[in-house]
């Protein structure tokens, strides 16, 4: 193998691996399956706020999944004549837990709190969010993408921290 | 194997007078290393805070509590006995050894310089000061040419040599608070910028002011120290206990040659 | 770019060759947090709490708080409400967690299958477990012998010690073998036959301390205490806001002053080297100068101190009393050529701890030679005549004696297996060390079934080979651990034991000064194996058994047990006796105890009348008693060293440094690699003088062979003037330490002699 080409092999294995890297980090997320097929869009079709599930969007860093004792405070009796909502009732008869499964992950490096933006910056979830009002399913797809440029940008106009250290870990 | 023992020995030497220069410091009175830290004017400018810590040689125990405290609390994996053959253990809060003929307990953290070298020699910015004075690192941007390692007069950065390894693999008792570090990259003292940031969100979301006593014990090593010897806080606070205890007679720091400013300042035994 | 960090982008160029080159594995988008942690069921995502607990590495009983988040427990905090460390907390108990988690622990109960030591086990149902000891102990009783059932009990201050004392007298056994032997039962012992119970020393640290051996201040139940004391941490006068960063006025807090062969690694204010095992004949010495000057408060001896002059024992008869004998011997000129300490040092720490309050204190350390108990006998005395030996009440449950029957009652009048109380030891409580002799010759009767909990002797008591060979005789050995630890290999059934983090128990502080506290245990997350604590277990198999073992041991759970023994009338006695309860909050786990001792003053026998009965009972001992100058205190005499002094010229010295933990947690790795020596943390090390390291041609760090007449350890030499000229020091815990060590003991009170081996020290070929 003459010098130039295996620098030309060398060249292509590079962009190869680039490409594939950066495929794969942009690689559409495959569908969830999710434990219920949960409704936002009734639940908020009843006037529940979002913090009435998502227990710690306001005063903690994780807003969080209800746990099957909290749908329980409501679904102890039938609500409405949906044919899954039996089954919360059935998961709580086995006292089984209520796997959800988180869609939106942050990096292991970022650190993100709910608490600062909706109760220190009074943001509004959809800012961020996709409208759940109009989600008739339990979601299967991440709805927040959290690029660090669009993070950067949204501090920047609205005078945040920019220090690394308040998002990094 | 030669380049390890030589490695070794220069990082043994090197700390190693870090203790006898830390034994001298302690003994005799050193003008040159008072603080005079505690300006009034930084305070008034609101929010922004200058945070150091304190620890009293004449108080510590060494017991050790705050090393096991900053490992636990910051993910930092044990090295296991090979490692620690070749001075690879990571230690954010260390113990200097002890200098020939003299007991001299003096954990050592990251001394949060005020002039950090450090920073200056970092090519691509990993590591920068932040607008609190924390010596930061972000793990992410570091690619780990250790330049930083040799610009720290007090051997205060650590490089891990491979993957952090719990035992069993088991990563359940990690802290989610703090990212643990990959092969191949520099970490160091963060000052738990995590817990501070916490304290800071907290009290913002309570809407109550974040005060001197809800910051002194707020770091690991300052909260599990049983003899309260290390204590955290604003420097530019006049009110603060870390401001007091800086003005102290006994107050020295590690270096003053160097002229790095640390924001770590020792009290030492004696009157 | 701006999406690739730096780090991936050259950790990606690395594996060009498997990556770039499209294997096409794609990352799953969703396992981007690293590492993934395994989901608790029952937690919200993010959600964490604060549980109050109390540790248990060591006797102290600190109150700790862990921090769990999502069902992890992830950090261990001091709890600053708990009266014994008031939110600091040791590298021990935060290194908690490695235990926790620990890839070895035993999953679930074990049965042997291969032949003893082998290492094959079979996984067996809890139900199985419990009912082949059930079956085994049933039968034990049916065959009439209940007290060939040994238990060696690692653990002392807790409820499931409580249990299992309470279960062998229902079952019949005298055989509750504790470790006591092989830590602090000299100390114990001597406050046991001068004052009539152990218990807290309820004396505050606030002028002098005189420490006698290391231990205290590194690693005992006490150095939390002592090193807050000595810090000044609980005095107000002392705040660093107030006090603007000046040092602390000297007299708000004690002056340490250690007395040791080694200099100890923790806090003091200054350090006496002393020859081994001699800490008894200083006391004295002090005691003489105390006596000759006039320094003893006489007030105090004529009220509360029996012996001091002379005095008339039961029989009427006047004896001659501690001072006579303190009159004509122990002068500082004449104790010198045994403690190697300058009689003037000796007359001015004499004229120093008469002149502030004072206390003596001390850990196992100090008495661990072959004259234990006169030891500490000598400073209990000295103590008494500083006016520090005030001492409270120790909790216990409120139970009712249970109603045994005869067999038990029976069973229970056998003589102990390890020979304690009888003439062989008759003065000790407990002889742990002695069971394996005792087992291998049948003596006084074959054992049929030997119990471990929380005790691994094996690892942690010289004499390993006799171990091994006694375990060999006994029909069932089961061991109640958490680790497959080298007494565990050696048994029949394993039974997991859940984590202190994992189970309910009462915790019983160490007898510190002041103050002593109670604490819960609760679980801070569920059992993460198929593991159970042994008190759940022996409440089963008493159930099991039926009959009066069954209905002295009524309740369901270890936890019903605690529920129902703290009932209203325990608090109105603990209120009675000056003790106040502290709730924090509503749970019952952050409920503590904490005593001020206010128990009616006792007084104090140097000349006891307990041993002289004791020793009185026994035709060989009598004659012993005979020959004591003062009746009823044992003559300090030189200690017995194991070894030719030609052939080993070394005196070795065991401490316990700073991370040591008696059950062998101090392995775990944080605790191993403390960097408080210089160097690697990890090797086992002997230190050595610099004038011994030139005698016998060492430098720092070789590797030397430490040999003594029963072993031999590889270590590296630490040359260090922290050691006195002619000792080796070296630390317990680390491996083949142990072996070193001639298993010889005290032969009145049956005090296992650590401290009385000669060594050789030579380079390693």
């Amino acid at each position: 193998m003459s010098y130039a080409r295996g620098r030309i092999a060398l060249f292509v294995a590079v962009v190869a691996l680039f490409a594939g890297v950066a495929v794969a980090r942009r690689a559409p997320a495959g569908d969830r399956q999710q434990p219920l097929p949960m409704s936002h869009k009734r639940h908020i079709a009843k006037d529940m706020k979002c913090r009435a599930c998502h227990q710690g969007v306001e005063g903690e860093a994780m807003a969080g999944f209800p746990t099957l004792a909290d749908c329980m405070d409501c679904h102890k009796t039938a609500q409405g004549r949906e044919p899954a909502e039996p089954e919360v009732r059935a998961l709580a008869a086995r006292s089984q837990e209520l796997a959800w499964v988180r869609l939106n992950r942050l990096a292991g490096h970022v650190y993100f709190s709910h608490a600062a933006h909706v109760t220190m910056a009074s943001m509004k979830c959809e800012e961020c969010h996709r409208d759940m009002k109009a989600v008739d399913q339990a979601p299967s797809q991440p709805d927040v993408h959290g690029e660090m440029s669009e993070c950067v940008a949204c501090h920047r106009s609205k005078h945040a921290s920019l220090d690394c250290l308040a998002c990094h870990k | 194997m030669k380049r390890d023992d030589d490695a070794r020995d220069s990082r043994r030497k090197l700390l190693a007078g870090l203790a006898a220069s830390a034994a001298g410091a302690m003994v005799g009175y050193s003008g040159a290393a008072v603080a005079k830290s505690a300006e009034p004017a930084a305070a008034s400018k609101g929010r922004s805070r200058k945070w150091g810590l304190v620890i009293d040689l004449d108080r510590c125990a060494r017991c050790g509590g705050c090393v096991v405290a900053c490992q636990q609390e910051n993910n930092v994996a044990p090295a296991g006995p090979e490692a620690a053959a070749r001075t690879r253990p990571i230690h954010w809060m260390d113990f200097l050894p002890p200098a020939p003929g003299s007991f001299a307990a003096t954990p050592i953290p990251c001394m949060h310089c005020e002039d950090p070298p450090c920073v200056k020699v970092c090519p691509v910015g990993a590591t920068y000061q932040s607008p609190d004075g924390i010596t930061a690192q972000i793990w992410e941007r570091c690619i780990g040419c250790r330049y930083c390692m040799i610009a720290c007069p007090y051997a205060r950065r650590y490089f891990n040599w491979s993957d952090p390894h719990w035992p069993g693999d088991d990563p359940s008792s990690l802290n989610p608070d703090v990212a643990p570090r990959p092969r191949g990259v520099v970490e160091k003292c963060t000052l738990c910028h995590h817990r501070i940031r916490a304290a800071s969100e907290r009290a913002r979301v309570d809407e109550e002011p974040l005060t001197d006593e809800a910051l002194r014990r707020l770091p690991a090593c300052a909260q599990s120290c049983p003899t309260q010897a290390i204590t955290f806080g604003d420097l530019d606070d006049p009110t603060s206990e870390v401001a007091h205890l800086a003005a102290s007679p006994r107050a020295v720091r590690l270096l003053p040659e160097a002229g790095t400013r640390p924001k770590v300042i020792y009290l030492r035994e004696g009157k | 770019m701006s999406r690739l960090s730096r780090r991936e982008l050259l950790g990606g160029a690395a594996l060009a060759g498997a990556a770039a080159l499209g294997c096409g594995r794609k990352k799953d988008p969703y396992r981007i947090d690293k590492p993934p942690v395994p989901r608790v069921p029952g937690w919200r995502t993010g959600e964490e709490r604060w549980v109050l607990s109390t540790c248990a590495l060591c006797e102290a009983g600190c109150g700790i708080k862990v921090r769990v988040v999502e069902g992890r427990a992830v950090k261990i905090e001091g709890n600053p409400e708990h009266p014994v460390n008031r939110g600091g907390l040791c590298s021990r108990g935060q290194a908690a967690l490695q235990a926790l988690y620990h890839p070895e622990r035993v999953r679930s109960p074990l049965r042997r299958t291969g032949s003893r030591g082998r290492g094959q086990w079979k996984t067996i149902s809890w139900d199985e477990a419990i009912g082949e000891v059930t079956t085994k102990l049933a039968k034990l009783r049916a065959a009439g012998h209940p007290e060939r059932l040994v238990l060696v009990d690692g653990e002392a201050d807790t409820f499931t010690h409580d249990l299992w004392a309470r279960f062998l007298l229902a079952y019949g056994s005298p055989n509750h073998v504790g470790m006591e032997s092989t830590r602090a039962a000299g100390i114990e012992l001597a406050k046991l036959y001068t004052l009539g119970s152990y218990g807290p020393t309820a004396h505050d640290p606030d002028g002098l301390v005189l420490a006698m051996g290391t231990d205290l201040l590194e690693s005992s139940g006490q150095a939390m205490h002592f090193w807050r004391a000595a810090s000044g941490s609980d005095s107000p006068a002392t705040d660093p806001v107030t006090s603007f960063g000046r040092r602390r006025v000297l007299s708000a807090r004690p002056r340490v002053v250690c007395v040791s062969p080694r200099r100890p690694g923790c806090r003091f204010d200054e350090w006496i080297p002393i020859a081994p095992a001699s800490y008894g004949v200083l006391a004295l010495s002090l005691a003489h100068v105390l006596a000759r000057d006039g320094l003893v408060d006489k007030r105090l001896v004529r009220d509360r101190i029996v012996g001091f002059g002379a005095w008339r024992d039961q029989a009427g008869v006047e004896q001659p009393g501690f001072e006579g004998l303190l009159r004509s011997s122990y002068a500082p000129e004449q104790t010198q050529e045994v403690t190697g300490i300058a009689p003037a040092t000796v007359e001015r720490l004499a004229h120093a701890l008469a002149e502030r309050p004072a206390m003596v204190a001390s850990d196992g350390d100090a008495t661990a030679a072959s004259n234990g108990l006169a030891t500490g006998m000598a400073i209990a005395a000295l103590n008494a005549l500083l006016g520090s030996f005030e001492q409270g009440e120790a909790f216990a449950p409120n139970w009712k004696a249970p109603t045994v029957d005869a067999l038990a009652a029976a069973g229970s009048a056998a003589p102990r297996i390890d020979g304690a109380g009888t003439a062989a030891c008759p003065l000790g409580v407990c002889r742990v060390q002695a069971v394996p002799a005792a087992i291998t010759q049948a003596n006084p009767y074959p054992v049929e079934a030997l119990f471990l909990h929380g005790a691994d002797p094996l690892a942690a008591l010289p004499g390993r080979q006799a171990w091994v060979a006694a375990l060999k005789q006994v029909p069932l050995v089961v061991s109640f651990t958490s680790w497959l630890d080298q007494s565990a290999w050696q048994a029949d059934l394993v039974l997991p034991e859940s984590l202190f983090l994992e189970a309910l128990d009462l915790v019983r502080a160490a007898p510190v000064a002041g103050e002593a506290a109670l604490s819960l245990r609760q679980p801070v997350i569920a059992p993460l194996h198929d593991t159970r604590q042994s008190g759940d277990v022996i409440l089963a198999v008493a159930n099991g058994l039926g009959g009066s073992v069954g209905r002295a041991l009524p309740w369901n759970s270890c936890s019903d047990a605690v529920v129902k023994s703290l009932s209203a009338d325990i608090l109105a006695d603990m209120k009675e006796k000056g003790g106040e309860w502290h709730e924090c909050g509503d749970d019952l786990a952050c409920t503590l105890g904490i005593y001020r001792h206010q128990s009616a003053p006792r007084k104090f026998e140097i000349c006891s009348q307990a041993i002289t009965l004791r020793m009185a009972g026994f035709p060989n001992t009598a004659k012993t008693l005979e020959a004591w100058p003062c009746k009823g205190l044992p003559p300090w005499e030189p200690p017995r060293f194991s070894g030719d002094p030609l052939q080993f010229p070394l005196h070795l010295v065991i401490y316990r440094p700073a991370p040591f933990v008696e059950n062998g947690m101090h392995a775990l790795p944080w605790l191993s690699e403390l960097p408080l020596v210089s160097g690697n943390p990890w090797p086992v090390r002997a230190e050595i003088n610099p004038a011994d390291a030139a005698r016998f041609g060492l430098a720092d760090g070789d590797e030397v062979l430490v040999e003594s007449s029963v072993g031999s350890c590889k270590a590296l030499a630490q040359v260090s003037d922290g050691v006195r000229a002619g000792a080796v020091a070296m630390a317990l815990g680390k491996s083949g330490v142990v072996d070193l060590v001639v298993p010889d003991e005290d032969r009145l009170s049956g005090v296992l002699a650590w401290q009385g081996t000669r060594v050789r020290v030579r380079k390693a070929s």
